[in-house]
């Protein structure tokens, strides 16, 4: 029975960290610990337990970003294993995360392993693009991408359930309570680590009184993520209508016109070449599906995008095996975006190499120096509404039904994550192929990612300070008997401000990442602090 | 001009630099040093407009770049990004000698393409950029590697 659930969480880690989709990636990895507490809630046969270490597990994670190939901790070793082992030993849930903090940052050895070996099979690609050779190409980017893989992840993940989860049980029956009440205080006051990374991405002094509110609502009103999340959209629309120069026009920047796009039904009755609408759809849904799978430090996701270029050669080309070659071969070259909004470059490359089929004047160069040249800033974009904004208001409506112990809250975050994606990366990479580079100017100009930058911050900010009065649980146990009756000091701390402590905590939190002091001395500092004020009953 | 940080980038300003640099240094403008970009209407206009609300954009050429840091006053927190290693020693030179010659230079980003070996994980070169980067040393110039503001500066000395 234990090497069979072994054998599952394994595969499940494997799957999150590299094999699916990207575009399912965003919620299975980023939000690792919170599907993890659902998948082995179901496997574990206990799905309110799961929930609760996984909300607990995530709250640590919440706040970090994955940004250009750089990766703070591994999600889904931290995510599937931490939380299968937690739940395997009978921990506390509130013990979780010091399972799977450790966990996830093994897992980086894990990631970059395989982010360094993966380089092999570009090789390889380089190989089958000489030969024009398209089938060997997409079989490096799909399958032999994955053998590294399952090699760091699944393995490691499998032998850990299997032999390490007793040995972990039996390690939490016989550590005294005091231990485990330094380990839970330690997990309580990590979150705040999380959210402090957080706050330093979205701080905008202009956006503070969100956090206010945020704060206010959920230490005083008692209101959930989910209200809360509601109310942060109604005001992060209104602060862009009332901060907008131009008044209602707000909403502007999400149509391109009609009149702009009805010049390319002209062009295809010319007789020329024509990417079908059915290439052109397969061409997206790869990048968005494949694009980064063999993500590796030499190329980043080169590979990946040679695959979603290979229905657009194919067609243009046909049995054209010269000319199939030389694309495969052009677009091997390094390339590293974000998936969702970078989606624009495919689109915009689909329809260069259209016009060059066509006879138009582009070279290899042209199209490189566009694609290397767009590829930053679209990424810039990318990280930040994807991961510090998006991410982030997902996943605390999430956390909040989780730890209430709904399945809706992970299953909520995986189908809202996919349609985002999905959506974004579908439109940008049509205004990419039917505008050309101008989509960019056109998609900025037109201010609607600004805009969305400015309103969903607002609607961080609000969740954020939800998040501080809610996911810091720490509380002082101290009371003093007095002839009159006993003092308990919690009380007359809620008195001044109920939540002040994790507000505090979490202040303390921010003011040292804003130092540039590392997570990682955080976190030791956290256990210093859990491991003296724990026994001495001042916090817990 | 009040110099915080000096970066090569080949991605110029992108996430990491967005999300890490910029708001860790509190960045309120980014001088992009190119002769090439500074030429190219359509990724002036693209790298001005990818930047966040709040964020002054320059795009100079070396000549350009040259004057504005001996000359403005400026005094809000500014990154000076380049592309490549060529145009950094370009301005090095320009430098030299003036009372803002350039202190340090960090190597962010610089990908895998032909004719480049790789350095660390992040960092490829070729021959005649690790020929620049000795040059820049030789002008007094500090040159590190540096990916995320929160990791540890390396210097370059320990890797080639």
């Amino acid at each position: 029975m234990l090497a069979l659930q072994a054998l599952i969480i394994a595969l499940c880690t494997w799957y999150a960290a590299t094999a699916c989709p990207m575009w399912l990636r965003w919620s299975v990895y980023f939000g690792a610990p919170l599907v993890a507490g659902l998948v082995n809630g179901l496997l574990l046969g206990n799905l309110t337990y799961g929930l609760a270490v996984g909300s607990n597990v995530m709250m640590a994670y919440i706040g970090m970003v994955a940004i250009g190939g750089s990766l703070p901790s591994d999600y889904a070793l931290a995510g599937y294993l931490g939380v299968a082992m937690t739940m395997l030993a009978g921990a506390d849930p509130s013990v979780g995360l010091t399972i799977a903090v450790p966990l996830g940052l093994l897992g980086l050895l894990s990631f970059n392993v395989k982010m360094s070996l993966n380089s092999v099979w570009v090789h390889k690609a380089d190989k089958f693009a000489e030969q024009g050779n398209a089938h060997g190409v997409v079989a490096m980017n799909l399958f032999a991408s994955q053998i590294f893989p399952f090699i760091t992840y699944a393995i490691p993940s499998f032998l850990c359930v299997l032999f390490g989860s007793s040995a972990l049980e039996s390690l939490m029956a016989v550590i005294p309570s005091q231990v485990t009440s330094i380990l839970s205080l330690a997990g309580h006051l990590i979150p705040a680590l999380g959210l402090a990374m957080l706050m330093s991405v979205l701080f905008k002094a202009s956006l503070l009184p969100f956090f206010a509110i945020g704060f206010a609502l959920a230490a005083y009103l008692q209101l959930g993520t989910m209200p809360i999340a509601i109310i942060g959209a109604a005001a992060g629309v209104l602060h862009l209508i009332y901060t907008s120069k131009e008044g209602v026009n707000v909403f502007e920047g999400f149509s391109f016109g009609p009149e702009e796009v009805s010049d390319i039904a002209d062009e295809a009755a010319a007789g020329q070449k024509r990417l079908s609408k059915r290439t052109l759809r397969k061409s997206w849904f790869i990048w968005q599906s494949w694009g980064q799978i063999c993500y590796n430090y030499e190329r980043m996701m080169g590979l990946g995008f040679c695959h979603c270029m290979v229905p657009v050669l194919e067609e243009l080309y046909g049995d054209d095996r010269e000319a199939i070659a030389a694309g495969l071969k052009r677009h091997l070259a390094y390339f590293n975006t974000e998936n969702t909004w970078g989606s624009i470059i495919p689109g915009i490359t689909a329809a260069m190499e259209e016009e060059r089929a066509n006879g138009a004047d582009i070279d290899d160069d042209m199209e490189n120096n566009l694609k290397t040249a767009l590829m930053g800033p679209m990424a810039g974009i990318g990280d930040s509404v994807t991961q510090s904004l998006v991410k982030v208001v997902l996943l605390s409506i999430a956390i909040g039904l989780a730890s209430q112990g709904s399945a809706l809250g992970p299953i909520l975050l995986i189908v809202l994550f996919s349609i985002y994606a999905l959506g974004v990366g579908y439109f940008c990479y049509n205004a990419g192929y039917r505008f050309g580079k101008n989509a960019v100017t056109k998609l900025l100009a037109g201010g609607l990612v600004k805009q969305l930058t400015e309103g969903l911050g607002a609607m961080g900010m609000m969740v954020l300070g939800c998040l501080v009065a809610t996911v810091i649980p720490i509380t002082c146990p101290l009371t003093f008997e007095l002839a009159t009756g006993t003092i308990e000091i919690q009380t007359i701390l809620d008195t001044i401000l109920p939540k002040l402590l994790p507000l505090i905590s979490f202040l303390i939190t921010y003011h040292f990442i804003k130092k540039g002091t590392k997570p990682t001395t955080i976190i030791i500092a956290m256990f210093v602090i859990a491991i003296i004020l724990s026994p001495l009953g001042i916090l817990s | 001009m009040n110099i915080v940080a000096t970066r090569v980038d080949e991605r110029l300003i992108h996430g990491q630099v967005m999300a890490s640099w910029s708001k860790r240094l509190q960045l309120a403008r980014i001088v992009v040093v190119d002769n090439q970009i500074a030429k190219d209407d359509f990724m002036k206009t693209v790298l001005s407009m990818s930047a966040p609300a709040g964020m002054q954009i320059d795009i100079l050429s070396v000549k350009g770049a040259a004057n504005t840091v001996k000359s403005d006053a400026d005094s809000a927190n500014t990154m000076l990004l380049f592309k490549r290693i060529s145009a950094a020693l370009e301005l090095a030179r320009e430098l030299q000698g003036s009372s803002s010659k350039m202190a340090e230079l960090n190597l962010g980003n610089l990908g895998s393409v032909p004719g480049r070996v790789q350095v660390t994980k992040n960092i490829f070169l070729s021959e005649e950029e690790r020929t620049q980067i000795r040059e820049l040393q030789d002008l007094g110039v500090n040159v590190f590697l540096q990916m995320l503001y929160t990791d540890p500066k390396v210097p370059v000395d320990d890797v080639l």
